[in-house]
């Protein structure tokens, strides 16, 4: 039970400045136990009126007393990081049960209806005012005040004469409630110092270059090199910025100016220390996206905060933490001690030590951590080495013939019997139509007969086929090769890679995905293909970027090696053969007789396609004789 | 030699004899049933993975090779689990001189293969496939997914 006499010594020195005796925070918490008094009435002197104190019984619960009391006793005193405050805490706490008389002078405390206080009272910057500060040296009114205040200790922040007065700030709500008191104290000890003490105010925060400069220059004197860590605890007290800069973290714009430099500096970051600087999750709500950058951050100090909810850790899941400091957050008070523990085990998993704690370790399940095993790709795989030389130069031949505009030489690149077919997925865009009806897919066509119909049997058939697909530009740096099979008698090869098809010069060109297998088997001195499958599909978004970006050179192979024997277009000589294949092609296509396509097709320069063309263009002006047709 | 021309359009015009559509249109039964079990072993049974390949046979992975069908089951062991879905899918009788006795077709298929819960990839898959006594083995299994290379 607490004594009349000495809760009346209490409330006589609270009287100077003792009606906002309690911190905003605890005034949040303390609820029915509030004295109701005014905080704001500055400077007016209470000493002699006599409040009527009365000790309300039935206002006075126990348990929630008990709560609450815990509550700031466990804030204040991480916050404040010692333990000599307990007793004084124990004390205002006892202060706190006496609730201000019906009668009393005291204006009625608002917050009581429903009052919210504001951040600036949450955060506890407070400016101090020494009237005549002038007449005394900084050292005197700092060690004079400090004297007071122990056991607390403080940093003057901004200490600047005036005028004839000076004026600081300080960052800790229970030094500025307790220098309230201070007057009084020095009036009975003769001195003239005035002290007057405004809460809730803090100086503006300005991001000018010549602070940009002096934060640089304070990151890196905080950073430690050999262990990759950075301490940047009570950053605004820093000996270089406290004199003439207000530097607050738990500012967002500060916090993520001074970390996007250390993002920028050192991203490979493993130990930081953010204790004690007010931080608090409202004001940070990009907090997690600022530290999430630093993946390789192992030890991470929060402790004597504001945070008043865990959650805020969640978008640090990602983070390798082994070590984490919270303790002195409001959040802390939230759990009981297991509880806290494994809330904060739930967000990592792997964390080692948790408030300077070894925590046991963690017993997780015998998995292979789901790390995705795949070998890197190869772009050209080859069975055999001497099948190299050979299969890089047919397919080099093969795509030069392929893309020169008459693919008709092809011709002697197939055998007499090969067979070819083609699947595709491409649904939409220009040319669709033309890969959907020859698409050979098993699975969309069922019918027999047309499978047989889709698989092209002998050179000539198989020709025509390819010459029928558009015309394209194909960009061997894209290309993979495997040769999977080799012998005497036979190689598979499959080749993969992209090409441009050529719409027009309208319309833009499309870039297209192939992979295409070849049976290729001995032919006189040569090879020639006698099983083609060709499959064809859109290129992915990457695929494409890849493509836009290559160099302009379409024919840079990094396949093939020094183009030796290989000769281009014209030069390939088209044998007799070749040329009655073609010629019966044209027949059988245009329905014109064998003299007719012959001669058509001598004059284009056996370019088969263009034959087509000039067929269907010279048939749409009705320049074809009748005769071109008799047979 | 217009007759010439015209016996060559003769001969042309015929298409497909009658071995020939008979080994093409079993070619594309065995793939579908081929390609059935083999993606229902990759993705639900690997541990049977071996018994689809000849003893000697190769299996290239995007550009890496591995040989002998021990060697492919470890491979497929190691590999992450998958799950594929067939897209397209052709298969063609090979008739070339050096399988001329062995019953022999190339399958190729084309889908989208997803690797644990990783988003899904396209992928090529090309196979040689061949009777070997009553069972159908794999000789070659040429696998790539479709992807931007780095060069």
């Amino acid at each position: 039970m607490p004594n009349k006499k000495s809760n009346k010594s209490f409330w006589s020195v609270g009287r100077g400045g003792g009606r906002s005796n309690k911190s905003h925070d605890e005034k949040r918490y303390s609820g029915e136990h509030d004295d109701r008094m005014g905080h704001s009435v500055e400077g007016s002197k209470f000493v002699h009126s006599k409040p009527r104190v009365s000790f309300k019984k039935q206002n006075f619960k126990p348990d929630k007393f008990r709560n609450n009391f815990l509550k700031n006793i466990d804030e204040d005193v991480l916050m404040s990081g010692s333990n000599n405050n307990v007793a004084r805490q124990l004390h205002r706490a006892r202060g706190k049960s006496f609730p201000r008389g019906r009668n009393s002078p005291l204006p009625r405390n608002d917050h009581r209806n429903g009052r919210v206080p504001n951040l600036h009272e949450l955060t506890g910057w407070s400016r101090i005012d020494i009237p005549y500060g002038e007449n005394y040296t900084k050292d005197f009114v700092i060690n004079s005040l400090n004297r007071f205040v122990a056991p607390l200790i403080f940093n003057p922040l901004m200490y600047k004469v005036e005028g004839k007065n000076a004026h600081f700030y300080v960052d800790d709500g229970d030094v500025a409630k307790k220098l309230k008191d201070s007057n009084e104290y020095f009036e009975r000890n003769g001195h003239k110092m005035q002290v007057r003490v405004k809460t809730g105010v803090e100086p503006p925060v300005r991001l000018s270059d010549e602070i940009k400069e002096k934060i640089k220059l304070v990151l890196s004197k905080r950073f430690i090199t050999s262990t990759m860590a950075l301490d940047l605890s009570k950053f605004h007290l820093d000996s270089d910025l406290v004199q003439d800069h207000f530097c607050p973290l738990n500012r967002p714009s500060m916090l993520d100016h001074v970390m996007s430099i250390v993002a920028e500096c050192t991203p490979d970051l493993q130990a930081l220390n953010l204790d004690s600087n007010k931080l608090n999750t409202p004001t940070q709500k990009g907090f997690g996206s600022i530290l999430k950058k630093f993946k390789n951050l192992k030890i991470l100090y929060l402790g004597d905060n504001k945070f008043r909810d865990i959650h805020f850790l969640n978008n640090l899941k990602e983070l390798p933490l082994e070590e984490l400091r919270l303790e002195g957050n409001p959040l802390c008070n939230k759990y009981l001690k297991e509880e806290y523990e494994s809330e904060v085990r739930k967000l990592f998993p792997k964390l080692l030590k948790l408030d300077g704690v070894q925590l046991p370790p963690p017993i997780l399940f015998d998995v292979d951590d789901q790390k995705l095993k795949y070998p890197p790709t190869n772009q050209v795989f080859v069975v055999n080495e001497q099948a190299k030389e050979i299969a890089k130069q047919f397919l080099e031949l093969y795509f030069k013939v392929f893309d020169s505009g008459n693919r008709s030489p092809l011709l002697d690149a197939y055998h007499e019997n090969a067979l070819y077919s083609m699947t595709s997925n491409i649904s939409q865009g220009p040319n669709y139509k033309q890969y959907i009806t020859e698409s050979r897919s098993l699975n969309r066509v069922s019918d027999l007969t047309k499978r047989r119909k889709l698989l092209k049997t002998g050179k000539i058939s198989v020709l025509s086929s390819i010459c029928e697909l558009p015309p394209t530009e194909h960009d061997l740096n894209s290309f993979t090769m495997d040769v999977s099979f080799v012998t005497e008698a036979m190689m598979i090869i499959t080749v993969t890679g992209l090409y441009k098809e050529l719409i027009g010069k309208i319309s833009k060109d499309i870039i297209r995905f192939f992979n295409r297998t070849w049976i290729i088997v001995p032919q006189g001195t040569g090879f020639c293909i006698a099983n083609e499958e060709l499959h064809i599909t859109y290129a992915s978004t990457q695929q494409e970027k890849k493509f836009m970006s290559r160099p302009a050179a379409v024919h840079s192979p990094s396949l093939a090696g020094p183009s030796s024997t290989v000769s281009v277009e014209n030069q390939v000589p088209l044998s007799e053969e070749a040329k009655q294949h073609m010629t019966v092609e044209l027949s059988a296509q245009t329905n014109m007789n064998i003299e007719w396509s012959f001669k058509c097709l001598q004059e284009v320069n056996w370019s088969f396609q263009t034959a087509v063309a000039a067929f269907h263009e010279a048939s749409r002006q009705g320049k074809i004789p009748q005769e071109a047709f008799n047979k | 030699m217009i007759d010439a021309w015209l016996k060559i359009k003769k001969d042309y015009s015929y298409t497909m004899d009658e071995d020939l559509r008979a080994k093409s249109d079993q070619a594309c039964r065995t793939a579908e049933e081929f390609t059935k079990l083999y993606y229902e072993s990759l993705d639900k049974r690997r541990y049977l993975m071996s018994r689809l390949y000849m003893d000697t046979a190769i299996l290239v992975w995007n550009g890496n090779g591995i040989e002998g069908k021990d060697k492919i089951q470890h491979f497929w062991t190691e590999l992450p689990a998958s799950d594929h879905t067939v897209i397209t899918l052709d298969a063609q009788p090979v008739t070339v001189p050096a399988v001329a006795n062995q019953l022999t077709f190339l399958v190729k298929i084309s889908g989208q293969v997803r690797y644990h819960e990783k988003s899904a990839k396209t992928f090529n898959q090309n196979f040689l496939i061949t009777a070997l006594g009553d069972k159908w083995k794999i000789v070659s299994d040429c696998f790539r997914t479709q992807e931007a290379l780095e060069s």
